[in-house]
């Protein structure tokens, strides 16, 4: 049963809760890298030197 | 003019495409502009060219010197195409030998800027393009400026280009949010964007856009950031000490670091073209899930092996069609063109032997592959066949498939180590 609501829920709003997850988790690692100078740095595209 | 504009627009923040703060801020004043504009042809067309240029030259390594080069090679590419395309040059062979001196022109610009020696040997003073005399020029979104210049003129040769106009042509060849990493697009789905972005308001493209704009995001900033330490080539104990499940742990972060990011950077180009009101092709269709390593090249950088495939595999199998001895053997004529191929794309990867190396790797896999899927077609036991219908088959495939892929990526990193793991192991 909750199984069955759980899937109705995904299959009606999984593209909102999946832009939701996203955004929520880039916020973080950009406050994470603003707000401290060892924070997790963000390596260079790899095909932009092609 | 464009060293006063450059030098103007130099006074800017300069930034990398999609990672900056300041991309972004450039990028809403772009949409906003573009789609502000009335519905007009020519203002919007000759609007979007000044937005790439601008753009263009807010890269930090991208300045007058080089926007020259870019128009020159534009005006060029022009040329040879409404030369083609039109009725002053009747007859096949002065047809095919300009086609042909317009493609290698791009070609050895290509080379030039792609390969040391030759631009050692060729261009003495490189201050001019900004990075510093006796310094090697690299000359950003020269590789798939060429591919699309190429395929241009090969369309005009076939008379396949529809609605050639100038502005549009140097939008489709400097359209910012693809210049610098591709998708590499066609200059007709451009034509047809282009036609389409002119009557359509943002709102249809807005939502499907910054989703994309989003996944992109997503995966530059948390997947990749989170999956980089872990890569091969950020290990900091030498490949030599590792245990091989070590290595093999490092070269499977290593993929999923070159899938995420490419395809982060792909979904932020498709996703801000969409903004813009154009739509570019898409280039990964989950890679990661083929079952053999040709399936995972038909569905990774696809714009690439898209373009490989018409402009180069297709031309080399039909040439070898005509040749006698080889017209009875339909495998060995498919497997060497793929050979060459990949060769070739090798080859544009990188000058060193290792991408060559590389190339003919992947190239050598889908000939196995091919081997393999002919005598599949022989099998008739039936258990067999009940198995290449599985799950299990596709499972064990998509398993081995990204295996073949990871360890591949050996042959890019630095050599000298990977000499010492074979030495170890073997």
């Amino acid at each position: 049963m909750l199984m069955q609501v759980l899937s109705h829920i995904f299959r009606t709003h999984g593209r909102l809760m999946l832009i939701t997850f996203e955004i929520f988790w880039i916020v973080v690692f950009l406050l994470d890298r603003i707000s401290s100078a060892g924070g997790s740095g963000v390596p260079d595209f790899v095909y932009v030197n092609f | 003019m464009f060293e006063t504009i450059s030098h103007w627009l130099q006074r800017l923040p300069s930034t990398e495409f999609y990672s900056g703060a300041p991309f972004w801020a450039y990028f809403v004043l772009v949409v906003i502009a573009v789609r502000a504009l009335p519905a007009r042809g020519t203002v919007r067309d000759l609007l979007l060219l000044v937005a790439n240029v601008g753009m263009l030259l807010a890269l930090p390594r991208f300045n007058g010197t080089a926007l020259a080069l870019y128009v020159a090679l534009g005006v060029f590419t022009f040329g040879v195409g409404r030369v083609l395309l039109g009725d002053s040059v009747k007859g096949r062979r002065p047809r095919i030998l300009i086609a042909l001196l317009g493609i290698l022109a791009v070609l050895f610009v290509l080379a030039i800027f792609k390969y040391r020696l030759l631009q050692s040997l060729l261009l003495k003073d490189s201050s001019l393009f900004g990075q510093g005399a006796a310094h090697f020029i690299f000359l950003i979104g020269i590789s798939y400026s060429s591919f699309k210049a190429i395929h241009f003129v090969i369309e005009a040769y076939k008379r396949k280009i529809e609605g050639l106009r100038f502005l549009e042509f140097a939008n489709y060849l400097l359209f910012f949010p693809s210049f610098v990493s591709g998708p590499i697009n066609r200059y007709n789905d451009f034509h047809q964007s282009s036609t389409t972005a002119r009557r359509s308001s943002l709102r249809p493209d807005l939502a499907p856009g910054l989703e994309r704009i989003v996944h992109g995001l997503f995966k530059k900033f948390v997947i990749t950031v989170i999956l980089f330490p872990h890569t091969i080539v950020q290990l900091k104990t030498p490949l030599a000490e590792l245990a091989p499940w070590q290595i093999l742990l490092g070269l499977y972060a290593y993929a999923l670091y070159f899938y995420f990011d490419f395809s982060g950077y792909t979904d932020l180009a498709i996703g801000s073209a969409r903004l813009l009101g154009f739509h570019l092709p898409e280039n990964f269709n989950l890679p990661f899930l083929k079952k053999n390593i040709q399936q995972l090249w038909a569905n990774w950088h696809m714009s690439l092996t898209g373009w490989l495939t018409d402009y180069v595999y297709w031309p080399l199998v039909r040439r070898m069609r005509n040749m006698d001895f080889l017209r009875q053997h339909p495998l060995i004529i498919s497997n060497s063109a793929i050979i060459i191929t990949f060769f070739l794309c090798g080859a544009w990867h990188g000058e060193s032997v290792n991408f060559i190396l590389w190339g003919l790797y992947h190239g050598v896999g889908i000939a196995i592959v091919n081997l393999y899927q002919k005598w599949k077609r022989q099998v008739r036991h039936a258990l067999a066949l009940k198995y290449f219908a599985s799950r299990l088959s596709y499972t064990v495939g998509v398993i081995l498939t990204f295996n073949f892929f990871a360890i591949g990526l050996l042959f890019l990193v630095d050599s000298r180590q990977v000499v010492a793991v074979v030495q170890r192991f073997f």
